[in-house]
């Protein structure tokens, strides 16, 4: 099995899941896996409570190198820039298994109505609030959707009220909501989840899970497309 | 042999898991555990709806009697002052985002039914609510078998 992933954002959710990621498609002997990272944000030490780098500096970079010399059997490419309407077409191609574990709606809605334009495309979305998350599932076969885009029941996501990165002034990128680590985790857990039901068990029934650590529940979710 | 029908109305007021004990135990039509009341429905009318002639030997009805009854479900007490046998009530799945419970609100509508469960399963007062993953009219009425979701906003940070 060939695979061709994405991963946009290398933040707290990202950078976690690229390291399990890579574990299990470096040991599975019937993938081969390329894996294009981006991001345009740089590591800083503000981010050592959360994020997994070994150095300062971009994070699409710093992970392709770290992971080069760790996972050989997979091939890595860095992208050390922000998705934006110009450039989805160059970072998305058919056949895709995007990750994408960016921090605002906006790059969200952009690339999920990018994925509805092409024939071929998973699409696994993770985010999260201080101690809960979701993640979203879209699949789409043959030009046919088979589980409902990032949009269709989440109109925070269909008509944003925040920015893209590149948008934002250095006093907001300045400022941001804190996060807890194990929220992170916990949605870049649920992410693998996704990937292995749908891309290595070809599972398409489920399309959106929740969990809430305060109350300890995982809740999944089966919606109906049109 | 005759061959038992049912009409659409007739398999909607049944509870999901009682029409898969059916296609599994009486009614012979494989891979529907896991499906949705809807497409179990469409199986089983395609099979045994009133249109349909298809023959079929799984349903005889030839009495015999009964020897045993294995029933699972979901009720709670609901009115402990009606006789025996009359205290329960069954219940529909409700969720929230990560947080779900059955509740009696069948017969309720979807509307009452967020106001009531507004602070146990956090639900959002602008809210939709999805019946069987569908978006339905705030006035619809809950039947047994349903599930209704109250949808969540999805997380922003990452």
């Amino acid at each position: 099995m060939k695979l061709d992933i994405v991963i946009i954002g290398l933040g707290g959710v990202g950078s976690i899941l690229l390291g399990r990621l890579s574990r299990f498609l470096n040991f599975s002997r019937d993938i081969e896996a390329k894996i294009n990272l981006i991001d345009g944000d740089n590591y800083e030490v503000k981010n050592y409570e959360r994020q997994e780098f070994g150095q300062i500096g971009n994070k699409a970079d710093i992970k392709e190198l770290e992971s080069i010399t760790r996972y050989t059997n997979i091939k890595f490419e860095s992208f050390p820039v922000f998705i934006n309407e110009t450039n989805l077409n160059e970072m998305i191609k058919e056949d895709s298994i995007i990750f994408m574990c960016v921090d605002n709606h906006k790059t969200r809605m952009l690339v999920s109505n990018y994925c509805r334009n092409l024939k071929n495309v998973t699409l696994i979305s993770g985010g999260n609030e201080f101690t809960d998350g979701n993640v979203q599932i879209y699949i789409r076969k043959d030009s046919k959707d088979l589980t409902p885009d990032l949009c269709k029941y989440h109109p925070e996501i269909a008509n944003p009220d925040d920015k893209l990165p590149e948008e934002m002034s250095c006093e907001e990128l300045a400022q941001s909501d804190p996060q807890l680590y194990f929220t992170n985790l916990g949605v870049a857990t649920l992410m693998c989840w996704a990937f292995y039901n749908t891309v290595i068990k070809q599972d398409y029934e489920r399309s959106e899970i929740y969990f809430d650590i305060l109350s300890m529940n995982t809740n999944s979710k089966v919606r109906v497309v049109n | 042999m005759a061959q038992k029908k049912f009409t659409r109305e007739e398999l909607d007021a049944k509870r999901v898991v009682d029409l898969k004990e059916m296609c599994v135990y009486e009614l012979d039509i494989p891979g529907m555990t896991k499906k949705r009341k809807e497409v179990v429905i469409d199986a089983i009318m395609a099979k045994y709806g009133e249109a349909s002639t298809a023959k079929t030997s799984a349903i005889s009805t030839k009495a015999e009697p009964i020897k045993g009854v294995e029933f699972s479900g979901h009720s709670i007490l609901s009115k402990p002052e009606m006789p025996f046998g009359k205290r329960t009530s069954t219940t529909i799945q409700v969720s929230c985002g990560a947080s779900s419970g059955n509740f009696p609100v069948a017969g309720r509508s979807v509307k009452e039914v967020g106001e009531f469960l507004r602070e146990v399963l956090n639900v959002d007062r602008l809210s939709t609510g999805l019946v069987n993953g569908k978006e339905v009219d705030p006035d619809y009425l809950l039947k047994p078998g349903d599930n209704l979701e109250f949808l969540k906003p999805a997380g922003k940070k990452g």
